[in-house]
Parts: C-alpha cells; structure tokens; sequence
C-alpha cells in the first residue's frame, strides 16, 4: 500500500485515539505518540503500529497518533482506516492484517 | 438450543461499546455497520469491528455483523471483513426477496474460501423492512440453509407502508404474524424489532409481551437495561417449569422402555409438546443454550 | 484571716483547702459584639498568631472554598511562616497554596486528600517536609490524642450568632453536616469563626458552641454555592456502573446482609451510590427497613429516609442540598463528628457499627489492598478519607470498580500506594466477576452458590492485561513527597516522586 496523501481517522474521544497519516517518499516510517497511555504503554504502541504498517504492506509513512487511552485493537483500526483513506481506496488485505 | 431472547445493537463505531457488550449478557451481540454509522466513517467502523471480532474475547456469546446491503459501496467488504474477523453471523438489512439472501449467501461462500473458514460456518439472518420483502417472507425462509433467523426492522417498514408507530403496534400486526409464520414454516428463529425510547421501560415491557405471544423468539435490543427485562419476560414460570420437566421425562421413559407412545397422565404426548418443553427448560436455563 | 473585697474575713485555709483565694468583685458581662472583630486581621491580632503554629480548616465547601485561601493569604501578608497547615482535606480549588508554600507562609501540610494543581506541585516535590496524609478517623484520633494540636482552627461556617454559635445547615452557602469541624472546634486552642451571615442569639442546634469561639469575622463569602453541591447527587446512568452496582447488590445479599435493621456506608457517585438504587428494590421487595446509614449523604438516602426504609441517617458530611435540607428539617437525619464517625482510638466510633460499606478504588492488587490517593502516573490526585476506617469497622468490605479505565487496568500486581490493607477488603466487584478474600472462604463458597461469577484477582488481572497490555512500571526517585498514615497512627505506605519530575 501506497499512502498518497494525508488522511486521519478516529476522534480523541475518551478510548479511541486520532491517527493522522501522512507520506514519507523514500524515507521510512516516522511515529510520534501523544497521548496519557503513552508513558506506560508507548514500546507496545509503537509495536502494534510497526506491525501494523507492515501487514498493510506500507514502508513510508509519518504517523502521528494523539490517543486517549486507545487499546491496541483500536489504534490498530484508527491507523488501518487513515492509511486506507491515504492510500485512496482499492481493498484490504484482511487475512495479513493484524 | 441456541437462545435467541435478546440480540445487543452496538454501533460499528463506538470502540468501548464493542469492547463491552458481552458482559451485559445478551444472547446475542450485533454489531452494526448500516443505518447507525454515517457513510464517511463506514470504513473505519469496518475496520473497528474487524479488530474487534479478531482481538476481542467474547465468553461465548453470539456475534452477528448487520452489514451494509450489497446494493452500496460498502457491504462486499464489509462481508470480507467480518468474515475474515470471525464473525458468526452476516445480518443483511433490507431484505426484500430471497435472491437478496442468495447473492449475500455467494459473496459469503467466496469470503469463506478466501479466508480458509469452513463453507457454511457463517450463518445469515435476514431483516425484512418492506412490503415487498414481508410479502416475499416465505420465500425468504427457505432460501439458504445458512438462514437462523429472520426479522423486522419497524421503523423503515411503518414508513414503507405510508404509516407511523403506534404503542399498540395494529400497523405491525400482519407483518409480525407473517414473519413469525414464514419462520415456523422454515424451521428458523423471528426476532422482533427495536423498541426506541429507552426510558420508557412500561412500553418496552408492553411490546416484549405481545412479541412473545405472536410466538418471536427474542427482541432487537438498543441499551443493555432492556436485556434483564426481555429475559425476565421470556423466562418460563415455575409451574412451566415442573411441567416441562415431567414431560421430558415421560419422554425419556418412553425411550427406555423402546416405546413410541409418550404418557403423561392419562394423555398422549407428541412431538410438538415434547419439543416445547426442550424449549421451555432451555429458556429455564437447564438446558444447554 | 484574710478579708476579700466585699469585707468578709476568710481564713486562709482550712482542711481540705489548702489556699482560699477570696472574691475581688463580680465577673464583668460579656458584651454581644466581644469576639466580633471587623476584619480578619483585627481577629489574628486578638487571637495571636506566630511562625510555626499548627492551623486547621474543614473541607466542607468542597470545590467552592474560599477561606483557606483568603486566610493563609492573610497570614501571608502579615509575613507569618514556616505554618503546619492541617486542613481536614484539599482540593483543587487550593491551588494557590503553592505560592504560599514557595514563599515559605507554609512549611508543611497534613491532610487526607490532595487534588489539581497543588497535588501534581507536591508530587512533583515542591515540598521540603513529606505531606502527611490521614484518613478522616485518623485525623480525628490525631487531633484527640494530642498528636497534632491545633493552634487556631478557621470555620468557615454559612451562619453563626455574635457569640458565636454556628451550624452547617442556616444560610445562603449551608452545606449540611459540619462534622470534620466539630473535632477542631472542640481541641484547637482557638477557634476563629468565618461567617457570611450574623444572626440574632441563638442560633441553633450549635455544631459549633459559643464556648469553643475566640473570633468571629464576617466575610463577605465563605464558600461559592456552585462549587459545594448540586440540589440532588445525580445516579449514574452509565450501563457499565449499574452492572457492578447490581452485581454488588447481588452479592451483597446473598451474603445474607439484608435483613431487618442492616446497616449501610455507600459512596456518592458512580457504582458505589447505585448500589443503593438496588439494595432499595431488594428491601422494597423483602419488606426490609434498615437501622442506619452512615458517612456521607447523598438524596439518594434521604430519600430512604424518607420513604422510612431506613431509621436513621448518621452524617458527617453531606454531599448535596437536599442533604442538607434534610438534616435541617428531619430529626432522623443526624449530623455526627469525625471523631464519632471513625476515631479509632477512643472508646468505639460508627463504623464498628457497619454491617457493609461499599467502597470505590482506583486500583486494586492480587492481595485486595486499595488505592485511592495516586493515579495510573504515581501523582497524587485523591483522598484518604474514611476508606480505611470504613473497611476496617464494616462487617462486610465491598469495593467496586470497572476492571479498566480507558487503557488503565484496576487491577495490578502491587498497588502504586496501599490506603486500606487487602485484609480489610472482602469483596472486589467489577464489571468482569468478583474476587473474593482468602481469608473468606464460606462467603466464597455462598456466592458460587447464588450463581454469582467469583474469579480470583490473578484471572482479573490477566483479563485486564489481556486488553491493555502489561503496563511499564512506573519509576519514582529516592524523594519521599508524602506518608501515608494508617487510621491507627502507624505509616502504611509512602508515596515518592515520580522519576522525570524533578523541579
């Protein structure tokens, strides 16, 4: 998957988390985390997204995710949907996506 | 016996609620897609129940997924999601005549294949929300083998018909008795429609009671609180209870003995009672749902 | 022999009577205005004030204080430093406190809770003493004992009469039970009333007696009304509370507490009140009255109290105005001090008397002990308050939580601060399934019976971790910011600085 151009997903309600997804030609993945979990929790996160991003098949992107005490299936979702929307449709790869 | 008294509506999109539904216990939980998610957020709602079917523990309780029609951009991935998810149950909306249910039971088929879940895993319930569709209702029943249930969605129906609700429900009364027929006939389940004023609990009670008698085997329901009351409703009284136990009984002592002929004082039994007992211990609890 | 003033000759002594100290004239009437003093400093020049003294304040007015601030800002100015403030709690409303901290006004802080802007200065160590936190029976059985002696106690109350007689429940800004202050009003060595309101003599009943006041001030505000209550605590209507509720509720009653003549403690919000809503369907539905009710009072229970399913209320503390209303207006409904209330050093106090207290936490760990004080970051943003005293005089320990907050797991290997020892909790209840105390095994075995789902805490925390993941623990620094004192006066935990937030 090929992230075009910036797309968000999620809200910062309390639970969910906003994930802004943004392209990053030729330079990789870049992650910044905000949130209140991210202190306790910020290597898991940063792990459900890399492992995200890799079953998507996308190798550069710049993610900004401002979470609100986010579970990881959650971001996983808010960060699945902003690529799709970034990626500007086509399908899912369902049975590689964790 | 599967028991089918209550099924939860939870929006697609409220990622706590998907977490949570379980431990209200509902029979069912459904989570929904269609009419409660707006069209610029069906892709991410997919993508919530998707990893909420995938990561999500569930203790056992029923997951259905009412999907978008295959008539808009959506519902082909939304079968392949939830598919894929898990689910155990492809709820279509707006069922209208029984190729609706063949063309989902198809794209279903192929998500099966496609996923490596075993054909026929996955079952259907159809929501009937027309004229058309109740008029169809027999056909409806018996289209797929993976049919469980069939039901009414009032609220799109009432106005397909030029009418409103009323408490009373005189507006629904054919389509109800239609649906519960069509789904005797077939041998599946009928679920009843969502009651929407959560705080009106005497209405809600009102219509769980009129549901039971026209013979629905369960509700819709929209807020946890109405659970415990259709389940209260539902639940048979003591006195059912000793009778049921007795006839099963009877039944098993005929079966002993190598008999074909059930007694039970004095009387005859057949099968339809002896069915209607396995369902009244089964709504007791003391039959595995 | 000696002749006194009014020419009577006396000896100067006789037996029994070692020395005969004779009359030198009548006692002189006390004016009506001689404690009334036209400004607070007017009061803090009669009463006298020094560097080092202990002063105290009530936390009745909640979020809607106003005079631990304007007191300490007068004290402030009058250059007076190095005080031990021992208000009977803090909230956020505090938070200019930590200028008077840094300009040395105060040196240091004894308290049962700590909120906002004040509590993330102190957990950051804005303080060079430790805080000491207390739960409200041990604040009492402090102040009682001589451990803490208060030099001036400041009462803001809504009314009071010139010589000083004063409640809780007459005014524009009544706020109900005035029980944290009766405990200062009867030991500090002066008591100076802030009133917004002089009523003609007497004002009654008298919380707080024309005998325990120095000085009366009139202000021209003790407390904003918005910030003490609403007119009726609200019941939750989140599924997820009333599911805990009526799953304690359960319990509860399968442990065979509901019967004639029970007596409660509940909390004042979330699934900790609800609870009530149901307990009164099962008492409604057995024909049950309850003897009393005890802590803080909410409408929910005035409400029982009024429907006669409970005898009598036993407040220290009341949470909204129809609580106060009702204390005013219902002689069952009775204000108590803390000392009655929880003071586990005199001769018994209230909640010996309880046969179940429901309780809330913040977290919980596999050996049952509590936290209610330091959030999910180690920084303290909560109360003491009768958790401690509560679950350890109540028959039956009831804490209820949801098994996750957001991604915050309540339940943990090791709590971040112990408030109440696992020994004295009986019940966990969440929203997940009930674990029960070892040391309870019939209760236990009585709650499997009711088809209740009993898990041990190690299942919960799994469940828990299952969601969230294991969370990376926090770091704290080698900087004691606060000790935590068991209700009986020995340390139980402390709570440290944590790492990153040294100033």
């Amino acid at each position: 998957m090929n992230i075009e151009h910036d797309a968000s997903s999620g809200t910062q309600e309390s639970g969910d988390a906003r994930v802004m997804v943004r392209p990053n030609a030729g330079k990789g993945l870049s992650l910044e985390l905000l949130g209140p979990s991210t202190a306790r929790y910020g290597e898991e996160i940063r792990t459900v997204v890399l492992a995200t991003l890799e079953s998507l098949g996308v190798s550069d992107a710049s993610v900004l995710i401002e979470e609100k005490g986010a579970l990881d299936a959650t971001i996983r979702a808010r960060l699945s949907a902003a690529c799709g929307r970034a990626a500007d449709g086509g399908s899912m790869p369902w049975e590689t996506m964790r | 016996m599967k028991l089918r008294r209550s099924m939860l509506y939870v929006p697609g999109n409220a990622p706590a609620m998907l977490r949570d539904a379980h431990i209200y216990s509902p029979d069912s939980v459904m989570f929904d897609l269609e009419d409660s998610v707006s069209p610029r957020e069906k892709d991410a709602a997919r993508h919530l129940v998707f990893q909420a079917l995938k990561h999500y523990d569930y203790a056992g309780v029923e997951r259905i997924v009412r999907i978008n029609g295959l008539d808009t951009p959506y519902g082909l991935e939304d079968i392949a999601a939830v598919v894929c998810g898990g689910v155990d149950a492809v709820r279509l909306p707006k069922t209208d005549g029984p190729e609706d249910i063949l063309a989902v039971e198809q794209a279903v088929a192929a998500a099966e294949r496609r996923f490596g879940r075993p054909t026929g895993s996955v079952k259907l319930i159809a929501a009937i929300e027309s004229a058309r569709g109740i008029l169809a209702v027999r056909d409806i029943a018996v289209a797929s083998p993976r049919l469980i249930a069939i039901a009414i969605g009032a609220e799109d129906f009432v106005t397909d018909m030029h009418t409103s609700r009323s408490p009373d429900g005189v507006e629904l009364l054919t389509a109800r008795s239609m649906l519960v027929m069509a789904a005797r006939a077939a041998g599946i389940m009928a679920i009843d429609t969502v009651f929407s004023s959560v705080d009106d609990e005497e209405g809600f009670q009102r219509e769980v009671r009129l549901a039971k008698q026209l013979g629905f085997d369960g509700k819709s329901v929209i807020h946890p609180s109405q659970i415990a009351m259709v389940h209260a409703i539902y639940a048979p009284t003591t006195e059912e209870v000793a009778k049921a136990r007795r006839v099963i009984a009877a039944a098993a002592d005929a079966e002993a003995k190598g008999s074909g002929v059930i007694a039970l004082d004095g009387k005859m039994i057949d099968k339809p009672i002896v069915e209607r007992a396995m369902r009244v211990l089964a709504l007791a609890g003391e039959v595995d749902a | 022999m000696n002749t006194n003033s009014i020419g009577r000759e006396l000896p100067g002594s006789v037996p029994g009577y070692d020395s005969i100290i004779g009359f030198e004239g009548p006692t002189t009437r006390r004016r009506a205005d001689a404690k009334l003093y036209a400004s607070l400093d007017k009061a803090l020049d009669a009463v006298g004030v020094r560097n080092g003294m202990t002063i105290s304040f009530h936390h009745h007015f909640r979020e809607g204080d106003r005079v631990v601030n304007m007191v300490i800002e007068a004290l402030a100015r009058r250059g007076v430093r190095d005080l031990v403030l021992a208000p009977s709690s803090l909230t956020t409303i505090h938070a200019p406190l930590i200028e008077r901290i840094k300009g040395g006004t105060i040196r240091t802080i004894r308290t049962s809770g700590l909120r906002g802007p004040l509590a993330d200065a102190i957990s950051a160590g804005l303080m060079d003493e430790p805080v000491l936190i207390h739960s409200h029976g041990g604040r009492a059985r402090a102040i009682d004992a001589g451990e803490i002696t208060v030099d001036i106690a400041f009462l803001g109350v809504p009314s009071c009469d010139e010589r000083g007689n004063a409640n809780g429940s007459s005014g524009a800004s009544a706020f109900g039970s005035i029980g944290y202050a009766m405990v200062d009003a009867r030991n500090a060595k002066k008591v100076v009333l802030l009133t917004e309101e002089l009523v003609p003599y007497p004002l009654t009943p008298a919380s707080i007696r024309q005998d325990q006041v120095d000085a009366i001030v009139k202000v021209d505000s003790v407390g904003d009304p918005a910030g003490i209550g609403k007119g009726a605590t609200r019941m939750t209507r989140d599924p997820r509370e009333l599911l805990i509720a009526q799953t304690a509720a359960r319990a509860i009653a399968a442990a065979g507490i509901v019967q004639d003549g029970f007596s409660m403690q509940t909390g004042s919000g979330g699934a900790s009140l609800a609870v009530v809503r149901f307990l009164r369907e099962l008492m409604l539905a057995r024909g049950v009255k309850a003897s009393f009710a005890l802590g803080g009072i909410t409408s929910q229970l005035v409400r029982l109290l009024e429907e006669g399913l409970v005898g009598t209320l036993l407040d220290v503390q009341s949470f909204d105005l129809d609580a106060a209303r009702s204390i005013a207006a219902n002689p069952g409904h009775r204000e108590i001090d803390a000392s009655y209330y929880a003071n586990p050093g005199r001769k018994g106090c209230a909640v010996d008397a309880l046969d179940v207290v429901i309780l809330s936490a913040m977290e919980v760990d596999l050996d049952l002990n509590v936290n209610v004080i330091t959030g999910s970051d180690g920084i303290i943003r909560g109360a003491s308050g009768g958790h401690c005293d509560t679950a350890a005089g109540a028959g039956l320990t009831v804490v209820v939580e949801p098994l996750l907050r957001g991604r915050i797991p309540t339940m943990m290997d090791r709590v971040t601060t112990i408030i109440t020892p696992g020994e004295s909790v009986d019940l966990l209840v969440t929203d997940r399934g009930i674990a029960v105390n070892p040391l309870r095994p019939e209760l236990r075995d009585t709650l499997l019976r009711a088809g209740l789902p009993v898990r041990e805490t190690a299942e919960l925390k799994r469940l828990a971790e299952s969601y969230t993941g294991v969370p990376r623990p926090i770091e704290f620094d080698d900087r004691i910011v606060a000790l935590v004192e068991y209700r009986d006066g020995t340390i139980i935990d402390t709570i440290r600085r944590p790492k990153g937030l040294a100033r």
